[in-house]
């Protein structure tokens, strides 16, 4: 009963994780560029298996909170690649605070959260690939002096596609899956996450 | 409902413009849930080719369709021999016209572009209906043969009627005369062993001298009754030929030809 149980509940984490969205479900996409597609990832799409948040009209926002907030806590569906070997990108539609203490003489910057596309080939393999946001992409504002070597900061990121501080690219390859998400966020943040933009091209089309 | 079926089928044969049924979605692809990827175009054939007597002529293929499709734009549409007219995505009961002189058969003219294209769920691509006709082209033609078979029909028609009256010989003027020996001096090259066809073309050339012809009354009863008899036959297979083009006209509902009309009226009445 237990073996039958967990199986089920594994078949079912796994459906989560590569479930199908449909268009007016929260995944959508339109051309881009010669044979290329953007994927559009919004709420009612969002994976969210950690309870950091909640899901409200713009998104699903995460709080500010003193701890960290490990784990990747929204994911996008697998986003399948139709046309053969290209480029990607990824960019958080976010809005994020940041307050912390950067020692500017040993340490000018602070990681504030982690971008992570995940790539499974045709052949099964998966391979990860993270890029870290550090606070050096938040428009930051001196707020205290703790000390001589240091400066409390508060900082704000507004990122989209119009406004584009922070992406990340990868490689691609025909029948490639993708799956994006949002990572660890620190203490002394907070976080709205409105859409998870994919593009990919094709290197011809 | 077989009673419906077979005449449906010979409605297929008989009348000018057959449709074909609804042929389903054409374009099979891989469902994602939330996008359409790895499309293929269905090959089958919409409509068969006009061929009439052997002989096949080129058509105007009316093609109404449902493209109801979104996401990547994509060429695909229909085909004959190499004619082609693509599909306008998006289209509800669209309608497009092809001429050619193949089968009509859906075209995509890079599958391997198609395939790596993305789509929007409900995407399909589905034609109505192929309506056949004749092109212009075909309709001109076959008013030509019409106007050509009506001419050698009336000259049969002519050289039986007169081969018929052949006891008149002394009486006909040269034209006439003419007429009937260059059609005896064909039937006798074809025939040379024949002397029925020889006897007739030395008389008729007596005639054309006023000269008395040299045969007995028996050899030229004997042929005349030869020639008119293979006159006779050359006008039934004119006759079969006429009525042929008139009852093709008539099954693509194409305007009868005049002439061709008359001159199968008067030769079925020799």
């Amino acid at each position: 009963m237990f073996k039958s149980t967990a199986v089920l509940a594994g078949l079912a984490a796994t459906a989560c994780l590569t479930g199908t969205a449909h268009a007016d479900g929260g995944v959508d996409f339109m051309p881009f560029g010669p044979g290329g597609v953007q994927w559009s990832v919004s709420r009612a799409a969002f994976q969210t298996p950690f309870n950091y948040g909640q899901s409200t009209a713009q998104g699903y926002d995460v709080p500010f909170a003193g701890s960290a907030r490990a784990g990747c806590y929204v994911l996008s569906p697998m986003l399948p690649v139709g046309h053969g070997d290209g480029l990607g990108e990824f960019i958080a539609d976010i809005s994020s605070t940041w307050e912390g203490e950067i020692f500017f003489r040993t340490n000018p910057t602070a990681n504030v959260f982690t971008l992570q596309v995940e790539i499974l080939g045709a052949n099964g393999a998966l391979t990860t690939q993270r890029r870290t946001v550090t606070s050096a992409s938040y428009q930051l504002e001196a707020i205290y002096f703790p000390t001589p070597d240091s400066v409390l900061y508060w900082g704000e990121l507004d990122n989209s596609l119009t406004q584009t501080s922070v992406l990340q690219n990868f490689s691609v390859h025909a029948n490639d899956q993708i799956r994006v998400s949002v990572c660890d966020l620190v203490a002394g943040s907070s976080m709205q996450v409105r859409q998870l933009v994919v593009r990919t091209v094709p290197f011809d089309q | 409902m077989k009673r419906l079926t077979i005449l449906g089928t010979l409605g297929l044969g008989l009348w000018a413009a057959p449709a074909s049924a609804d042929t389903g979605n054409l374009l099979v692809c891989v469902d994602h849930g939330f996008a359409l990827q790895k499309c293929v175009l269905q090959d089958v054939k919409l409509a068969d080719r006009i061929v009439e007597s052997g002989q096949p002529y080129e058509a105007q293929y009316l093609v109404q369709y449902d493209f109801p499709c979104s996401g990547h734009s994509v060429q695909l549409g229909v085909q004959s021999a190499d004619s082609n007219k693509f599909f306008v995505m998006g289209a509800a009961g669209g309608l497009i016209t092809v001429t050619g002189v193949g089968e009509l058969h859906p075209y995509d003219p890079s599958p391997a572009v198609t395939s790596s294209l993305t789509f929007r769920p409900g995407c399909s691509l589905t034609v109505r209906t192929v309506t056949t006709l004749p092109s212009t082209g075909t309709a001109q033609t076959w008013n030509n043969q019409a106007e050509s078979e009506a001419r050698i029909l009336d000259l049969s028609l002519n050289l039986y009627l007169l081969a018929k009256d052949y006891q008149s010989l002394s009486t006909w003027n040269v034209d006439k005369l003419t007429l009937l020996k260059t059609k005896l001096e064909s039937l006798v090259a074809v025939t040379p062993t024949n002397l029925n066809y020889r006897v007739m073309l030395a008389s008729v050339n007596s005639a054309l001298q006023n000269q008395p012809p040299s045969a007995t009354l028996d050899e030229l009863r004997r042929a005349g009754d030869d020639v008119i008899a293979t006159l006779r036959g050359e006008l039934t297979a004119e006759i079969a030929v006429a009525q042929v083009l008139v009852d093709r006209l008539a099954r693509w509902q194409l305007a009868a030809n005049v002439a061709l009309n008359n001159a199968l009226g008067t030769a079925a009445g020799a």
